[in-house]
């Protein structure tokens, strides 16, 4: 995995939590995860195809994600309903960017997002899965990157 | 009453023309109806007048004019007998005539519905009582010459039966028709009236001509005598019915914006029942307004019928009882009261004529309903559905017809979809050619039909896509089955080709595809060399499923569909070969692991395994303690953590050199340099910096993981080979018999390598690898040395095949190998030479020496007698080797030797030789 490849796919998420929030995120120390990679409640799950192939998460915890949807959405954004709307926008919005970012040699899938920590995502992750956790407020989230 | 011959003549005559019109109704409703049904109702026309003359005869004309009881009824006559009267005979014959005529009017009104047997019973009933009946009111006391029913005692004037035989035959149809009700689908329920069109209106017109000549006989006949009367009734009989026609023709074209036959039958026919009644006492211009009249009256009453759903097959009751009501009323009208001789006022005339209407009304209607009504609870008039549908000539009579044979087939053939049936061909009728051509169109069309499901089947069933595209690469109607499923979409009919494959490629790809498409469309380019340019040979593709994409390679291949030099269509076979793909990669990428394994297993294959496990076990620990640093939570104090990286870094690369493992300081020492990159920067230390570290030790914990394998496969080799049988002579037999025949190809002589007396007994597992390698030392040694080449043996006289014994054997308190062949000998001469070649003995000493120790040379290192090196001799090592390792556990060493017959080496080894580790 290159080192301008995986950077790239850190901006995109980066980026959108940053644009969305509008306040700073910041990015952890990156690390690598053979196996069992860490899965919060909510795992966005973007497949990548094409120059390389395995997947993409973005995994967070359900209290960030109320957080974020009442920061988007005011008293709305606290039932559960706008939780996975928030979910389901962040999963569209950096496949979308993914797809724009990393060029005409990758595929990028339809995101799905998945509740809970379903073990099959695990078998999309491609080791080495590096890890990166990204801090908003009190909470983390993290990226899991895992391609061939 | 005594008539003049000619009077007779004339209503003879007169009779006859009336029957005429029993053939003119034949044809009229035969022509107005269906083909179907065309025999049935051509055979009541017939069977009608057979039953009605047949009643009459027996009992309705005695009813009708016999002697007169009350004006209400005749009596005598009955079984009607001439007696020689021929004025009485002719009388018969011309009123039998219109009973048959009254009779078969029904017949058209009901038709294609009604059952014939029930048909002949309303026959039998209007023959033989309600014409009769009604017939004596209107016209009893005709016979004498004078008016003996009650209603022409009245007044009532029908002078040729527009009530007694038109109207009578209206009213028990409408009758009837309320009892049968309306036929199959002339009245569909909710929409508006369907007309049934008539199979014949040729053979209507010829039979509406017909009726028209009859009419002549019909009213000119109702004279009863031929005078001056009856010219002018003829005439006006005329009129009228020509009035009708060409008045309900215009009115209708008016109404209609078509010149509509039926008007035009059924006005003449209107026209003529009209002027029935009074056409002997009204003038030309009074018959063209009663004809006229008449032709409007059945226009109107037709209508009034539609409305009402009441469905009259050819118009009867509008032209017979609605003209035959108006031609009653119109004596009243128009007829000239001199004439009439009734005595009325107009007045009193017009209540007359309305009272033998309603009375014939009340009278047939009633009846007919109550009576037929009756028989329809027990025994039904109507045909079945069923019957209805095949149609009377087939359900009622069991005859067909050419057309009904034509449609019957075709339902069948529209019903079953089978396109193997043919209509029968019946030559010279036109039936007969329309057939003919049918069955042609059918033949050719199930050719091509059946060709098209051929080729539907093959495309069905072929494992490979197959397409065709037009122009635009729009998929056509028919392509193989199993393009969808290699496509991964339904319905691919019409659906442009690059719109389903784009979104499947990478868009690097997308342009490079449609570029080609361009040029094999392009004929102008040699196909050949565009083909060469595919991008879509063993392509992939990416299909979503799921969170994840799945690939697959498909192989497309095209061929051009060229008309008139222009590519019209492509025609693209498509195989999904992703299992070949998946293969392939498979194989590669098992080539690729073998060879960095080899790669990686010479690069360590220098460490002894112990050492190299305890590395790995320190690089494991080391890497996981990289990790974790990595992984500790928090953003704080990098620089610190920085530090620590680099000294198991440090550490990590120190220990791969102390292994000569350069691969693994090189990798750390990499990974050593990044930190130091990092540390030496003295900004501040980002989160983000440490992605290098991230990518470093993914590295170095790939190239762990390779180690930890390939060195787990030694292990497991080492197990194997542990695990061998207990008894692992016969492997050593084996392969010393294989060294043996290497080393004999190699020096090109014949050995026989005799091993039998090797597996005698098991050797004792400390002490096999020790016998091992002697025994491998004394083969090779006496195959270099002791065995001649082939040609020397022959001239010594022995076999070209030398042999060589080995064996192992329990003797007295240790152990006994020998290795002996018969070969030449030790060259006493030559290993002289050796040694003194050696450098290591004077040639004095050596001629000094004895057999034996000159024989002990052999065991000296470097002095070999072997002609030159190679990979089984001639480093003078093999036999000081043997020597070394046999002295040095006490063991002896006896050589036996006789030129030119045998070389034996005899190995003492001592039994604790076999105790401890060999």
């Amino acid at each position: 995995m290159l080192e301008t490849e995986l950077k790239a796919f850190i901006d995109v998420v980066i980026r959108y939590f940053s644009q969305v929030t509008g306040e700073t995120v910041a990015m952890g120390v990156p690390y690598v995860k053979a196996q069992d990679p860490v899965l919060l409640d909510f795992t966005g799950v973007i497949g990548i195809s094409g120059a390389r192939r395995g997947c993409l998460c973005v995994t967070s915890p359900r209290e960030m994600l109320q957080a974020l949807a009442e920061s988007l959405l005011g008293p709305d954004g606290r039932d559960e309903a706008a939780v996975a709307d928030v979910v389901g926008e962040m999963a569209n919005t950096i496949a979308g960017n993914a797809r724009e970012a990393f060029g005409s040699a990758f595929m990028i899938s339809v995101p799905v997002v998945l509740h809970g920590a379903p073990s099959d995502i695990t078998i999309k992750l491609k080791p080495p899965v590096f890890v990166v956790p990204i801090q908003w407020r009190a909470w983390r989230s993290f990226l899991l990157i895992g391609l061939e | 009453m005594e008539k003049r011959l000619i009077d007779i003549l004339w209503v003879l005559t007169s009779g006859c023309l009336v029957f005429v019109m029993q053939a003119g109704f034949a044809m009229l409703e035969t022509g107005m109806t269906r083909s179907k049904n065309s025999i049935n109702v051509a055979i009541k026309n017939l069977t009608d007048f057979g039953v009605a003359v047949v009643a009459y005869w027996a009992v309705g004309f005695a009813l009708m004019f016999g002697p007169s009881a009350a004006g209400l009824v005749g009596a005598g006559y009955f079984a009607f007998d001439a007696r020689g009267g021929t004025w009485l005979a002719a009388f018969f014959f011309f009123q039998v005539m219109f009973c048959g005529t009254a009779a078969t009017i029904v017949s058209g009104a009901v038709a294609e519905r009604m059952r014939f047997s029930a048909y002949l019973l309303s026959t039998l009933l209007i023959s033989a009582l309600l014409y009769p009946v009604f017939g004596h009111w209107a016209w009893g006391g005709a016979l004498e010459g004078k008016a003996a029913g009650w209603l022409n005692t009245l007044g009532f004037v029908d002078f040729a039966g527009s009530t007694v035989v038109h109207s009578m035959g209206g009213w028990m149809s409408l009758a009837l028709l309320l009892i049968l009700g309306p036929r199959t689908g002339r009245f569909p329920a909710g929409g508006a009236p369907r007309a049934i069109p008539g199979s014949n209106i040729p053979g209507a017109v010829l039979g509406a001509m017909l009726l028209l000549f009859g009419w002549f006989g019909f009213n000119g006949g109702s004279v009863l005598a031929f005078n001056a009367d009856v010219a002018p009734i003829i005439l006006n009989t005329t009129l009228a019915g020509c009035s009708g026609m060409v008045m309900s023709l215009f009115v209708g074209f008016a109404l209609t914006r078509r010149w509509n036959t039926a008007f035009a039958i059924n006005g003449c026919l209107a026209g003529l029942v009209a002027i029935t009644a009074g056409c002997h006492a009204v003038n030309e211009w009074q018959a063209l307004v009663i004809g006229a009249i008449g032709g409007m009256v059945t226009l109107g009453l037709e209508a009034l019928l539609e409305r009402l759903r009441i469905d009259d097959a050819v118009g009867a009751i509008p032209v017979h009882l609605g003209a035959g009501v108006w031609g009653t009323l119109a004596v009243a009208l128009f007829g000239n009261p001199e004439l009439l001789k009734t005595g009325l006022g107009f007045w009193g005339q017009l209540g007359a004529q309305a009272l033998g209407v309603a009375v014939c009304g009340a009278w047939t209607f009633s009846l007919t309903w109550l009576i037929m009504k009756g028989i329809d609870r027990f025994f039904p008039l109507r045909v079945t559905p069923q019957e209805e549908q095949d149609g009377l000539n087939i359900s009622e009579h069991g005859s067909s017809t050419e057309i009904f044979d034509l449609y019957r087939v075709m339902d069948e053939q529209s019903r079953t979809g089978d396109l193997s049936l043919r209509v029968p061909e019946e030559p010279f009728t036109e039936v007969g050619q329309i057939a003919r051509h049918y069955n042609r169109v059918i033949g050719g069309l199930q050719t091509q039909t059946v060709a098209k499901s051929e080729y539907l089947d093959i495309l069905d069933h072929v494992a490979d896509g197959l397409l065709l595209v037009d122009r635009e690469l729009r998929i056509g109607p028919y392509y193989a089955k199993a393009t969808e499923q290699i496509l991964e979409r339904p319905g691919l009919a019409g659906q442009g080709l690059l719109d389903l494959l784009g979104p499947r490629l990478l868009e690097k790809d997308r342009p490079t595809v449609r570029l080609f498409f361009d040029m094999l469309l392009d004929g102008g380019k040699p196909l050949r060399s565009v083909l060469k340019l595919s991008p879509l040979r063993k392509i992939e593709c990416f299909f979503e499923a799921g969170a994840a994409l799945r690939s697959k390679h498909l192989d497309f291949h095209f061929r051009r569909i060229e008309r008139g030099g222009k590519v019209e269509r492509l025609m693209v076979l498509v195989r999904d070969v992703s299992e070949e793909a998946r293969l392939g990669e498979a194989v590669r990428l098992e080539r690729d692991r073998g060879r960095s394994e080899m790669e990686l297993f010479y690069r360590m294959l220098h460490v002894d395994p112990g050492l190299l496990s305890e590395f790995l076990a320190g690089l494991r620990d080391g890497l996981r303690a990289i990790g974790s640093l990595l992984e500790e939570e928090g953003a704080e104090r990098l620089r610190e953590r920085l530090q620590t990286l680099l000294r198991h870094a440090h550490a990590l690369k120190g220990d791969a050199l102390l292994l000569d493992l350069g691969f693994i300081a090189d990798q750390a020492h990499a990974f050593e340099t990044r930190i130091q990159g990092l540390l030496s920067n003295p900004g501040e230390i980002q989160p983000g910096d440490f992605l290098s570290l991230a990518i470093g030790l993914s590295e170095l914990q790939k190239t762990q993981g390779q180690m930890e394998a390939l060195l787990a496969r030694l292990r497991d080799f080492e197990k194997t080979l542990a695990s061998l049988p207990e008894r692992p002579e016969s492997l050593l037999a084996a392969a010393l018999r294989n060294l043996g025949e290497r080393a004999a190809r190699d020096a090109q002589k014949k050995v026989d390598l005799d091993v039998s007396e090797l597996g005698a007994v098991a050797i004792p597992a400390p002490g096999r690898k020790l016998v091992r390698e002697l025994l491998v030392q004394l083969v090779r040694n006496a195959i270099a040395h002791g065995i001649e080449a082939p040609a020397a043996r022959r001239e010594a006289g022995k076999g070209e095949t030398g042999r060589i014994q080995v064996g192992f054997a329990h003797r007295g308190p240790g152990w006994l190998l020998w290795c002996r062949d018969d070969g030449g000998g030790i060259r006493v001469a030559e290993l002289r030479a050796r040694a003194v070649a050696s450098g290591r003995h004077s040639a004095e000493a050596v001629a000094a020496l004895s057999p034996a120790e000159l024989r002990d040379l052999v065991f000296e290192p470097g002095i070999s007698t072997a002609e030159g090196v190679d990979l089984h001799a001639g480093r003078g090592v093999g036999l000081d080797l043997v020597k070394r390792w046999v002295e040095g556990i006490r063991g002896k060493v006896a050589l036996l030797t006789e030129p030119g017959a045998f070389t034996e080496f005899r190995i003492e080894l001592p039994e604790d030789a076999f105790a401890g580790e060999a």
